[in-house]
């Protein structure tokens, strides 16, 4: 079934800033001057730490949130300017803020009701719906009378119904358990093909933003850190908090001497990107990168200091002289070698070695 | 869908002897008021005689003249009739005023409104007859409020309904805001995000969501606003005569028992058929989408 949406436009967040008071009568900054473009039926995941002003974002551009600096605009409506129940965007809540006294196929209707539609097509519109989430044998039910992957399943159709330019989805998966997240993951990415909309989702679960997300903004302290695609963000993470952030890494802050980069015992090749005369040089690692196996490009000695075998590969921690320990993934055919308490040649791969960017020197 | 319950505390007989008391307690002057309105009005005015007649019920309806004519008494229904008028009024100025204070409490911060929800409970601190006379001060000829301008209104029907709001503010906010509180109020957010005006979302989310709350605070405030007694007869003067001043009177200066049982049965009567239809109407519609309004309604 392919549902088309009304006006396929291109989302543009331009140098947008917002500021609260907290409680305390301090100044936040939630969002300090973010720039973001999402083209017409992408799918686009926010992604970051709670409290990073990522939710601030998606509440702006729904407009329960009005900003202090910059532009809103889809195609060429200023979205910022019109309040929330006339802007062509529609949300999928955290807590899914189902009306509890009606329906599903009540709650569905109610925004087309809104708009004034004939009750033949509202009909046909909830049946629609109902079809794409798969609820229609609960169409009757309360909310309260459904589980949390149904209440899921009503919020995304009701959303849905209005055919938005832009579909927001705040945490959508956060109250489910890990099994039915897995199963509304596959459900989120049929539906946003059968739709076509634009889906713009904020998590703060990084394996939820690489399933889902054709493109990923990785959000801190209100800023966007990078935007790329799941690969680009993993293989090429820009700073030390995305490496952090994404997947699991190591940092190293090194001195270079002569072709080679050296930190406390360890020595890494010189990557691309390094100028010669650069005093520090901030790279990183992913534990999967490393190895105690011969190949790749010898860094210098450890010692293992734990090991933790989980099932399909073993994380290993290795010990610098300097007391500093660095996590590497070692494949389970190891296992037998890897005794705690011995010294190892430590391996790395050269092409895996990330350039970053001090944290806030962007 | 019931399910049957065992406790894990224990034996349910445990609670047998606080409901018995319970049951004695509520039961015991209900059945003698009832018996009562079923006696002959003793000789000399005051107590009964045990004697079974249905005399107290007629006479609400029919009087007899000195000839032995009988005619039809319209006296104790226009009583019957103004007092539910001024209860509903009561009821619609504590809506008008609560449901807008529990919602805004409701919106406050978990601290505040714990501190807004005592505010409210305050006037429960002071005895009912200080709190009335307080307000007699206030709407008295020369009192505080006709020094700043406004007409005297002590001893009106406007006295009484402003006295009887009063008193009964508190029990239509605390169970509309006992609801609201619990309420997603990402459900408003949700209803602007799909489109409906403001007005829509009030009447069609916020309001429906809140109805059992609304409800209760109809009944609990309707109800003892039917057959008040201190505020009609202290701020109203008794100059209309109203359901609680006319049973009060006949164990009093009218020493007419039976009557004032039979008119009090009477108010209980009407109360439990309003609420039992009410209740009624909810059960049959709950047996279609099995909901239920078990524990909201007294």
């Amino acid at each position: 079934m392919k549902v088309e949406s009304e006006s396929p436009a291109a989302l543009m967040i331009s140098s947008v800033s917002k500021s609260f008071i907290d409680p305390r009568g301090r100044e936040v900054k939630a969002l300090r001057d973010v720039t973001l473009s999402v083209g017409a039926g992408e799918f686009v995941v926010l992604l970051g730490p709670s409290g990073c002003g990522k939710t601030t974002l998606l509440r702006s551009i729904a407009g329960f949130e009005s900003i202090d600096h910059g532009s809103i605009t889809l195609g060429a409506l200023a979205l910022d300017q019109l309040p929330a129940n006339k802007r062509p965007v529609n949300t999928v809540f955290q807590s899914y803020a189902l009306f509890p006294h009606m329906s599903v196929a009540e709650n569905i209707a109610f925004g087309l009701e809104s708009e004034g539609l004939a009750k033949a097509s509202i009909e046909e519109r909830v049946r629609e719906m109902l079809e794409l989430v798969r609820l229609v044998e609960l169409a009757d039910r309360k909310p309260r009378q459904m589980s949390g992957g149904q209440q899921q399943r009503a919020a995304l159709a009701r959303a849905l119904a209005k055919k938005p330019s832009v579909l927001l989805l705040d945490e959508p998966l956060a109250a489910l358990d890990l099994k039915l997240r897995r199963t509304m993951q596959t459900e989120l990415k049929r539906i946003h093909k059968a739709t076509g909309t634009t889906f713009l989702l904020v998590t703060h679960d990084q394996t939820e933003a690489m399933a889902l997300g054709e493109r990923i903004a990785v959000f801190s302290e209100g800023e966007i850190r990078q935007f790329g695609t799941p690969e680009e963000i993993y293989e090429n993470p820009r700073d030390e908090f995305v490496a952090s952030f994404i997947g699991e890494s190591t940092s190293f802050l090194c001195s270079q001497e002569s072709d080679l980069l050296i930190f406390e015992s360890l020595t890494f090749p010189r990557i691309e990107g390094v100028t010669r005369d650069a005093s520090e040089v901030h790279i990183s690692v992913r534990p999967e990168d490393f190895s105690l196996q011969q190949g790749g490009f010898l860094c210098g000695r450890v010692v293992i200091a734990d090991r933790i075998f989980n099932g399909n590969s073993v994380d290993l921690s290795v010990r610098l002289e300097s007391g500093k320990v660095i996590k590497i993934l070692a494949a389970v055919s190891e296992l037998r070698d890897l005794v705690i308490g011995n010294e190892r040649d430590l391996f790395v791969n050269p092409k895996k070695i990330h350039l970053l960017r001090q944290s806030g020197k962007i | 869908m019931r399910v049957k319950r065992s406790s894990p505390y224990g034996p349910a007989r445990a609670v047998y002897p606080a409901l018995t008391l319970g049951a004695v307690l509520v039961g015991a002057p209900l059945l003698v008021v009832t018996l009562y309105s079923f006696l002959k009005r003793g000789s000399f005015g005051s107590g009964v005689v045990y004697k079974f007649t249905s005399d107290a019920y007629s006479s609400i309806l029919i009087q007899t003249n000195l000839l032995g004519e009988h005619s039809l008494n319209s006296a104790y229904l226009g009583i019957i009739w103004r007092s539910i008028i001024l209860a509903s009024a009561v009821t619609i100025f504590c809506l008008l005023i609560g449901v807008p204070t529990a919602i805004w409490i409701a919106l406050q911060t978990p601290s505040r409104q714990r501190i807004l929800v005592l505010l409210v409970t305050i006037p429960f601190w002071v005895n009912v007859l200080a709190r009335t006379y307080a307000w007699m001060l206030l709407l008295a000829d020369k009192g505080l409020l006709s020094k700043i301008g406004a007409p005297t209104l002590l001893y009106t029907n406007w006295a009484t309904l402003i006295g009887l709001s009063y008193a009964f503010l508190p029990f239509m906010i605390l169970p509309v805001y006992s609801v609201a509180e619990k309420l997603d109020i990402r459900i408003l957010e949700a209803g602007f995000d799909l489109g409906a005006s403001g007005w829509r979302v009030l009447t069609k989310i916020l309001l429906p969501s809140l109805k059992f709350g609304i409800l209760s605070g109809v009944a609990v405030v309707f109800i003892p606003a039917l057959g008040a007694y201190v505020q009609p007869s202290l701020l109203g003067g008794n100059k209309s005569m109203l359901i609680g001043s006319l049973i009060n009177d006949q164990f009093g200066e009218s020493r007419n028992w039976p009557l004032g049982s039979a008119l009090a049965v009477l108010l209980l009567a009407m109360t439990v058929g309003v609420l039992s239809a009410y209740k009624w109407r909810e059960w049959t519609r709950g047996k279609r989408n099995a909901e239920s309004v078990d524990g909201i309604l007294p």
